[in-house]
């Protein structure tokens, strides 16, 4: 199982937002870091159908980015997203549940199991506009596993979350990293310090860091590539 | 031991283990397969009610205009509500951009496009419903003139701006489609006033002419719509 993202690039008219990137990801949890502007959200918006790159192409076990089937294995959290005012966070599941093709029975069913692990049972039937950005958030990750997605793709997962839920959030992922390709986008290097199997830094639009060996000390790492002490 | 707690032990003895594997296999076969036409009457559901009201409401305004008044010349009052209506249609097909729900339905294996075509073809659907009930009622009261730029017109042309502004637009075109729909419906007032109205309803090939240009013009707009629709654009 892997995902391609092969020479992929994004222009918007005189700025290149992601610069001929390339890497193959696997099974496993990727974290991609870098400072605001790098080019984190256009490669995850690319990779998750949102956005059509300028050049080079995304595929999953041959599939296209832009077909149907490939959608089919996807699962996406936007990093802002938002809900219709009427919607309880029951009915934006079972709205994103029609969307993803998945038959009511068993969105049913699969909305009960993700409310759970999510934590919202409770306030289901809620409108969402009661929510607080925490649970809003928790929202989002479970709109995106609803069609047990083998591609997640996250962009700052965790803002909104409190401590706890963070640590729970990254327990979660690293459930989800066993039998998926999991890549999230992050500014809180402590989020991926314990999870990532593998972190890739952008900067620029472009991969300046593709690997797992940062001397047990990511934030340090990754304060110096940027300070530029590092190669 | 009573019965029940010996059948309760010897159920849990001779009950088969469930196979580890179960659950990976029934993931493997699991694919979500919602046919088109489902999902087509699922998003029926989610257009709020009152878009389904605005089109009721044009109708029964025309026919009462029709049938109550008796009086070709209040026509014009349906020429300036149809506007309104369009611009309901339209602020659902564009609902997303308004409440930032793009990504997540690009994002999703029936995506943006075929959600906005659905949209299109639910609210059309009951617009073509609408005008095939009104259209034959103006030919009867019309005693064989054909009003048809009365509905026609201002449908066709508040939809075509509402379309193009949406499309230029990124993010929410609410309050431009507005403002089109206003601007629409106070032109139609207008040349009932100035008596165009007369000339063009009197007016059988000029008449077909400009809803068949219209027409037109809204399938090239609708086609460059759903190019747009097929990328998010941040706004």
């Amino acid at each position: 199982m892997q995902l391609k993202v092969d020479r992929v690039s994004k222009q918007y008219k005189n700025k290149i937002a992601v610069d001929r990137v390339s890497f193959t990801l696997q099974k496993g949890v990727t974290g991609l870091l870098g400072a605001n502007g790098a080019g984190k959200t256009t490669l995850l918006r690319i990779i998750a159908n949102v956005l059509k790159p300028t050049s080079g192409s995304v595929a999953f076990e041959n599939l296209d980015s832009q077909s149907e089937e490939y959608r089919n294995y996807l699962g996406y959290l936007p990093q802002d997203f938002g809900y219709y005012p009427e919607f309880s966070g029951l009915d934006f599941l079972m709205y994103v549940a029609s969307l993803k093709g998945i038959e009511k029975t068993i969105a049913k069913r699969r909305i009960n199991e993700l409310l759970k692990l999510v934590n919202l049972e409770d306030v289901a039937k809620n409108k969402i506009k009661t929510y607080s950005g925490g649970m809003k958030q928790r929202l989002g990750i479970a709109q995106a596993l609803l069609n047990k997605p083998k591609i997640i793709v996250l962009d700052e997962p965790t803002a909104g979350l409190d401590v706890k839920e963070r640590a729970r959030f990254r327990d979660m992922i690293h459930e989800l990293g066993k039998e998926n390709i999991v890549l999230l986008s992050t500014h809180i290097v402590s989020d991926l310090e314990k999870v990532a199997d593998r972190i890739l830094i952008m900067k620029e639009g472009q991969i300046v860091y593709d690997g797992k060996d940062v001397d047990g000390d990511l934030e340090k790492f990754y304060l110096e590539m940027f300070e530029g002490t590092k190669e | 031991m009573n019965k029940r707690k010996l059948k309760s032990m010897l159920k849990e003895a001779f009950e088969v283990p469930q196979s580890p594997n179960k659950a990976r296999f029934i993931d493997k076969i699991y694919s979500p397969g919602m046919p088109l036409y489902k999902f087509i009457l699922i998003q029926a559901k989610y257009i709020r009610f009152w878009v389904y009201l605005s089109g009721i409401l044009v109708l029964l305004t025309a026919l009462y205009i029709l049938f109550g008044f008796d009086d070709v010349n209040h026509l014009w009052i349906i020429s300036s509500i149809i506007p309104f209506g369009v611009l309901c249609g339209i602020n659902e097909v564009n609902r997303s951009e308004k409440y930032k729900m793009t990504e997540i339905e690009l994002a999703t294996r029936f995506s943006k496009r075929m959600l906005v075509l659905s949209k299109m073809f639910i609210i059309g659907s009951v617009d073509f419903i609408i005008l095939t009930l009104l259209i034959p009622a103006f030919f009867v009261f019309s005693k064989g003139v054909f009003y048809g730029y009365y509905i026609l017109c201002p449908f066709l042309i508040s939809s075509y701006l509402c379309m193009i502004a949406s499309r230029k637009q990124n993010g929410d075109a609410t309050s431009i489609c507005a403002g089109i729909s206003f601007f629409v419906s106070v032109f139609f007032v207008f040349i009932e006033k100035i008596d165009l109205a007369g000339f063009i309803a009197s007016n059988m090939v000029l008449n077909f002419a400009v809803v068949v240009l219209l027409l037109g013009l809204i399938l090239n707009e609708c086609k460059l719509y759903l190019t747009k629709v097929e990328e998010f654009s941040c706004s």
